[in-house]
């Protein structure tokens, strides 16, 4: 699904040469459920931009589903980015002056997707975060839970090959992330690959997988024994 | 995504901000209808000219004397047999000779009032631009005979007689060394409200042998203009050349003895400089457009600097760079086109508004006309100024990179 070798990132500002990534070889699979861990500037969020096409690497080699990515075009980039990814990130980054339903259609909006066909398949994604019943509040008429599910919806309609999560739970009170971590557990269950950032040991907890980063390498690569299950007592969503 | 989504979009953000979208477009509002109201009531002005204009007669041409040429002759003065050689001319459909002399004209009150006596042939009614009220206007036996008959128009009349249906009645005229009497055969209707006319001042007509029997001149039986009716208005240059060639051999003189003149040309000189004027007043007003397309694109700056956010987010959602470009671009067309819609309303509005004040000032019937051509210039214009000022800014945020763009706040 997912392999990296060697990949380095470095940055230069001005004279001084900072490198971010330092060969990273990492493989992930196809139905995993991984969380990337690290300190801040530990390079986790640099591996994630690059996991993501949104940035690119310096050197080395980032195959997903066996297509190479290293040297894609913007254009190309941007299709990738629409069909096989899907973001989650900590600030939810919804268009506020979209509704829930119209921020779901965005990827398919740029994907080139039916009217009709983008409004049954945002739909169903609305349905698989248990939100139907608000699809048309904009975002500053929802608790930070539901909009981190509002994103979670987007990242998934467009069917991606993989799910990327961007510290999700870094701005949601407690029970709030408990309902993400049971979504993106759910989703694992059937069939969607995600990767997750996140700097909390609890959270990591939840998934299948943890790789640890610390200044720019690969230190800890490990599976998790028993994955906690993440579940909501009170089914009321907030 | 497709353009009509993209259009929908862009709206939806344009108006989003209502306020700063009307103070945006206002430049462009103000420039585009400067040039709708200058150019309306210049098409105005000219089709207004161009109705006065036929009443006359386009077919009209105007022969005459060059008397301020100091080598032209007593023998080159106009005759009656000129009139008839001129008459052979294939294409003339008319000839009608002018001789004029000043006259005092007695009225109710026993004052006198000038008048000017034009002595002409029946020929001279087919140059249109005059209409009988009452009677008749001259006839072939008048021609011949020069009888004591006159033609007079509705506002002499009433300061004659009191009233206007004066045929049969007689006036007095009075000449340096005697009076005469005339009978009034027929009455013009008065021309007000126009601003071209033939009979500026009170007009008289009477036969033209009438005039030469009061003329003091030594000349006798001369005079020095007259009217030719064309039958093809195409041929008037030639028509012109020939007529000067008939009268030159037939006077044995200098082709320069005489000269020529068509409303057609004179309307056309006065079109051009309409047209002329029009085109520099709409270039200074245009200017303002200028101002107005940077006024859009100042906005646009800001705008992308605002959402470059949305552009990251999008971008993380698969916008490719054209499709953020071609967004902003729309954005910034829209902006001018519907500045431009709403400155053609004013603009058309307002050149009503001057309509109405120079008909009221002028006493004049004047219609703005807002052509066709201006409106597809306009809305040219302004999808070019959308283009030309939101490109750069277009171009700004297409080039975001995704990363800096998401971490913007």
């Amino acid at each position: 699904m997912i392999i990296t070798k060697n990949i380095t990132k470095t940055y230069k500002n001005g004279k001084i040469e900072v490198q971010a990534l330092k060969d990273i070889n990492l493989h992930i699979k196809k139905g995993e459920f991984v969380s990337i861990m690290g300190s801040s500037g530990s390079g986790k969020s640099t591996f994630m931009n690059i996991l993501g096409c949104l940035d690119t690497m310096t050197s080395g080699t980032y195959l997903l589903e066996k297509e190479n990515i290293s040297n894609l075009t913007s254009n190309q980039l941007a299709y990738i980015r629409n069909k096989k990814i899907g973001f989650v990130f900590q600030s939810f980054n919804l268009l506020p002056k979209l509704s829930a339903i119209q921020n779901v259609e965005l990827p398919m909006l740029y994907g080139g997707v039916s009217a009709k066909i983008r409004r049954e398949k945002a739909l169903l994604a609305m349905e698989r975060v248990g939100l139907l019943e608000r699809i048309h509040h904009k975002p500053n008429e929802m608790s930070g839970g539901q909009r981190q599910r509002v994103a979670i919806a987007r990242a998934l309609v467009n069917n991606p090959s993989i799910i990327l999560a961007d510290e999700p739970t870094g701005n949601l009170d407690s029970k709030s992330t408990l309902e993400i971590i049971e979504i993106f557990q759910n989703l694992n269950k059937s069939g969607s690959t995600i990767v997750m950032v996140t700097h909390e040991p609890d959270i990591a907890n939840y998934t299948k997988r943890i790789v640890t980063f610390k200044d720019g390498s690969i230190i800890n690569d490990k599976p998790v024994e028993n994955p906690l299950k993440a579940e909501v007592k009170n089914n009321e969503p907030t | 995504m497709n353009l009509l989504e993209q259009i929908k979009s862009a709206f939806s953000n344009v108006f989003a901000n209502k306020m700063r979208t009307f103070l945006t477009m206002l430049g462009i509002i103000i420039g585009i209808s400067s040039v709708i109201m200058i150019t309306s009531i210049g098409v105005g002005i000219k089709s207004m000219m161009n109705k006065e204009f036929s009443k006359i007669g386009s077919n009209l041409i105007f022969v005459y004397l060059n008397y301020w040429d100091e080598n032209v002759k007593d023998t080159d003065y106009l005759t009656l047999e000129d009139i008839d050689l001129v008459k052979t001319h294939p294409n003339l459909d008319f000839v009608a000779p002018i001789a004029e002399q000043n006259a005092k004209v007695k009225l109710r009150n026993n004052n006198l009032q000038v008048c000017n006596l034009t002595g002409t042939t029946s020929e001279y009614k087919k140059q249109g631009g005059m209409e009988l009220a009452y009677g008749r206007f001259l006839n072939n036996s008048d021609n011949i005979s020069g009888s004591n008959v006159a033609i007079i128009d509705e506002l002499l009349a009433k300061q004659i007689f009191g009233y206007t249906n004066v045929v049969g009645k007689t006036i007095e005229i009075e000449l340096e060394d005697f009076d005469d009497f005339l009978t009034i055969v027929g009455v013009i209707k008065s021309s007000d409200g126009e601003i071209v006319s033939s009979h500026n001042s009170i007009e008289v007509f009477v036969p033209i042998k009438k005039v030469f029997e009061y003329s003091q001149d030594d000349n006798e039986d001369t005079f020095t203009q007259f009217y030719a009716g064309l039958k093809d208005t195409n041929k008037i240059n030639e028509t012109c050349d020939d007529i000067i060639k008939l009268l030159s051999i037939s006077h044995n003189t200098n082709e320069s003895a005489y000269l020529t003149e068509s409303y057609q040309n004179q309307v056309s000189i006065i079109t051009k400089s309409i047209n002329a004027i029009t085109a520099f007043i709409s270039f200074v007003a245009a200017i303002s457009l200028l101002v107005g397309g940077i006024g859009v694109m100042n906005i646009m700056l800001v705008t992308v600097t605002e959402r470059t956010k949305e552009i990251g987010i999008r971008k993380s959602l698969g916008a490719t760079n054209s499709n953020i470009r071609t967004q902003f671009l729309i954005e910034a067309i829209i902006l001018s086109l519907t500045g431009g819609f709403i400155g053609v309303v004013f603009g058309y509005l307002g050149s009503l508004l001057v309509g109405i004040i120079i008909s009221l000032v002028a006493q004049i019937e004047f219609v703005p006309m807002l052509s066709a051509f201006v409106v597809i210039l306009v809305v040219i214009i302004s999808t070019s100024i959308g283009i030309i000022f939101g490109v750069y800014p277009a171009m700004k945020a297409a080039k975001l990179d995704p990363i800096d763009a998401l971490r913007y706040e």
